[in-house]
């Protein structure tokens, strides 16, 4: 597969434009869910993935939890569905590396210098 | 014992008297450990104190100071360590009923350092129960219960450096070692009256210290000045081939006072001014509704060293999910931090009800969010750097609000969007937090500032300046 052409960090004028509108959409929505003012529900998708976890946990761990544990569990999880939603609208392409870093072991300064090969020279 | 007055001196009047052979180490020890043997209780501030080691160190600086082995401004200072820092011959509790009884047989790499600059350890700080990782309802999160502010002890210290905010504060040590995952350190040094310093990510090892988020943590100091915390990150910093995040040391090390300082220009008698002026952006998106009177002493204060030379102007941080990621990274981080001690069901040890079930929340987040989280980290980095071509640092009030009561329920009282914790603990950033007024019912106000990475130093020097010029710093609370 080819790599991409352009360089990971420079997008097109119409591309930049389009990750800051999204961009500023989700940060306001993020916002909004965070205000005083009632919540919109979540959407099907939304409200789907909150069972599952829901389900997940209780699987897991549903007998050490009181019942309002549970409800409090079921609280949480829809309350963290909008921000996720949200962060989830925030295009990021097959390029766009995370901040995540491998770090060699053992560090360059400590490595030793690779074998040469072995064998009879001529 | 010592007087009050000697007690709430700053770490470099003590240093310079203790050098100068005017005040005991061993004397100051026994003063900061009797003031917190009967102040430390009526604020929960501790979980240890440390005592036969404190006077054990305090012999030996003394002895070191008077053979002429001075080894340099924290030699004989007493301080206390967050109870996430391990301690070799001590329980290392997280603040965490669950590990009461946990001990390690080493020291952390940041206790260590304190160690070789001759700093005594007299205790092992308060906190929120986990470093608050897991979230948190109330104030009583702690196997120490609630801490008290020393301003008002019907209110909360903030968290989760709790105790070493109470301990500044109170003057129970002279200087404590906090830290900070998402506001640990800015909030209860604004709620406490205190000067708090998160440095920049990968600056101080956090070998020895608990995991909340791996990619989030920060170790740093808590004291009475900019400058305190500058001489504790001097001592502190450094890379760490243990830390797995640890900078190399050319971009780790942190000398203060600077080797060379540059050459400066006098505004009047005797105040110098960078030959610079500072360029400060005043954050306007930081908080939605900051309380009143913390709007107007913030405010107050940005113009304070706008007089004073500084150059200021309004800032804005960039649109976008980063809440979001720095919550996704923190939860993934820490229910991988706090795998096992979910698995084996030993959540339900945790006093407070919104941490007995964090964690299960934690571990729902998906690898595909994380990693999308991660992305996104990457972005914001560029993109808030770019915000430090026009401002050496960006200026925001510590928190929108003072210190809540006691039985608040955090949850709710303290729930308000954080972009910019949510940015400057994403990507790293450097920041301080420096008492700047009193609320109602006798309650401090912080300010803070960031700065790009790396710039801990124009933080000091920024907070520093602002410290020559108010008193803030310097006011008692009635303990």
């Amino acid at each position: 597969m080819k790599k991409p052409a352009h360089k990971p960090r420079r997008i097109s004028r119409r591309e930049f434009a389009r990750r800051g509108a999204l961009a500023a959409a989700s940060a306001a929505f993020a916002h909004d869910a965070s205000a005083q003012t009632p919540e919109p529900a979540l959407s099907a998708e939304g409200q789907t993935e909150v069972d599952s976890k829901v389900a997940a946990v209780l699987r897991q761990y549903g007998t050490l939890l009181t019942n309002e544990e549970k409800l409090d569990l079921r609280r949480l999880l829809t309350e963290a569905q909008k921000p996720l939603d949200a962060m989830r609208q925030f295009i990021t392409e097959n390029w766009d590396q995370p901040a995540d870093v491998l770090k060699l072991y053992p560090e360059a300064a400590a490595a030793a210098e690779p074998p040469a090969p072995e064998g009879r020279r001529k | 014992m010592l007087s009050d007055d000697v007690l709430y001196l700053t770490v470099r009047e003590l240093g310079e008297r203790i050098r100068a052979k005017q005040i005991s180490p061993v004397e100051l020890t026994e003063s900061y450990l009797d003031r917190s043997q009967k102040v430390g209780p009526q604020l929960n501030a501790y979980v240890t104190l440390t005592h036969d080691l404190a006077l054990a160190q305090a012999k030996q600086a003394e002895a070191e100071i008077a053979g002429g082995n001075y080894r340099g401004p924290l030699h004989g200072i007493p301080y206390a360590a967050k109870d996430l820092l391990a301690v070799k011959g001590y329980k290392t509790t997280w603040g965490a009923r669950a590990f009461h009884d946990q001990a390690f047989d080493y020291d952390a790499t940041v206790i260590e350092k304190l160690n070789a600059a001759g700093a005594i350890l007299i205790g092992k700080a308060a906190m929120i129960e986990l470093a608050g990782g897991m979230g948190y309802r109330y104030a009583s999160a702690s196997l120490t219960g609630p801490a008290k502010n020393p301003w008002n002890t019907a209110y909360w210290t903030g968290g989760s450096s709790s105790g070493p905010g109470a301990i500044v504060s109170a003057a129970l040590a002279a200087f404590a070692i906090g830290t900070e995952t998402w506001g640990s350190i800015v909030c209860p040094s604004a709620f406490c009256g205190v000067t708090g310093l998160r440095p920049t990510f990968g600056r101080v090892s956090r070998h020895g210290a608990m995991a909340c988020a791996y990619s989030l943590d920060k170790i740093g100091p808590m004291a009475r000045s900019a400058e305190d915390c500058a001489l504790v990150l001097a001592a502190i910093a450094g890379h760490d081939p243990l830390d797995r995040s640890s900078l190399p040391e050319n971009e780790a090390a942190f000398a203060y006072p600077p080797p060379e300082p540059k050459p400066r220009r006098t505004t009047h008698a005797a105040q110098p001014a960078p030959t610079t002026p500072l360029r400060i952006g005043w954050l306007t998106n930081a908080w939605q509704k900051p309380n009143a009177e913390v709007a107007s002493l913030t405010r107050a204060a940005v113009e304070l060293l706008q007089r004073n030379g500084m150059r200021l102007a309004d800032a804005k941080l960039p649109d976008g999910p980063y809440e979001a990621a720095t919550g996704t990274i923190l939860s993934a981080e820490n229910a991988a931090a706090f795998r096992k001690f979910l698995v084996e069901g030993r959540a339900v040890d945790l006093t407070d009800p919104l941490g007995r079930i964090g964690g299960y929340v934690h571990q729902q987040v998906s690898a595909d969010d994380y990693m999308l989280a991660l992305q996104i980290r990457a972005i914001f980095q560029e993109r808030v750097d770019k915000l430090f071509d026009d401002f050496d640092v960006i200026a925001a009030p510590s928190l929108p609000v003072a210190a809540t009561k006691l039985d608040a329920n955090i949850e709710t009282d303290l729930a308000f969007p954080d972009p910019l914790g949510g940015i400057g603990n994403l990507c790293g950033l450097p920041a301080i937090s420096v008492p700047c007024g009193f609320a109602a019912a006798n309650l401090p106000v912080g300010l803070q500032f960031l700065a790009r990475v790396r710039y801990d130093r124009v933080l000091v020097a920024i907070a520093s300046l602002f410290q020559q010029h108010t008193q803030w710093h310097q006011q008692r609370p009635p303990v």
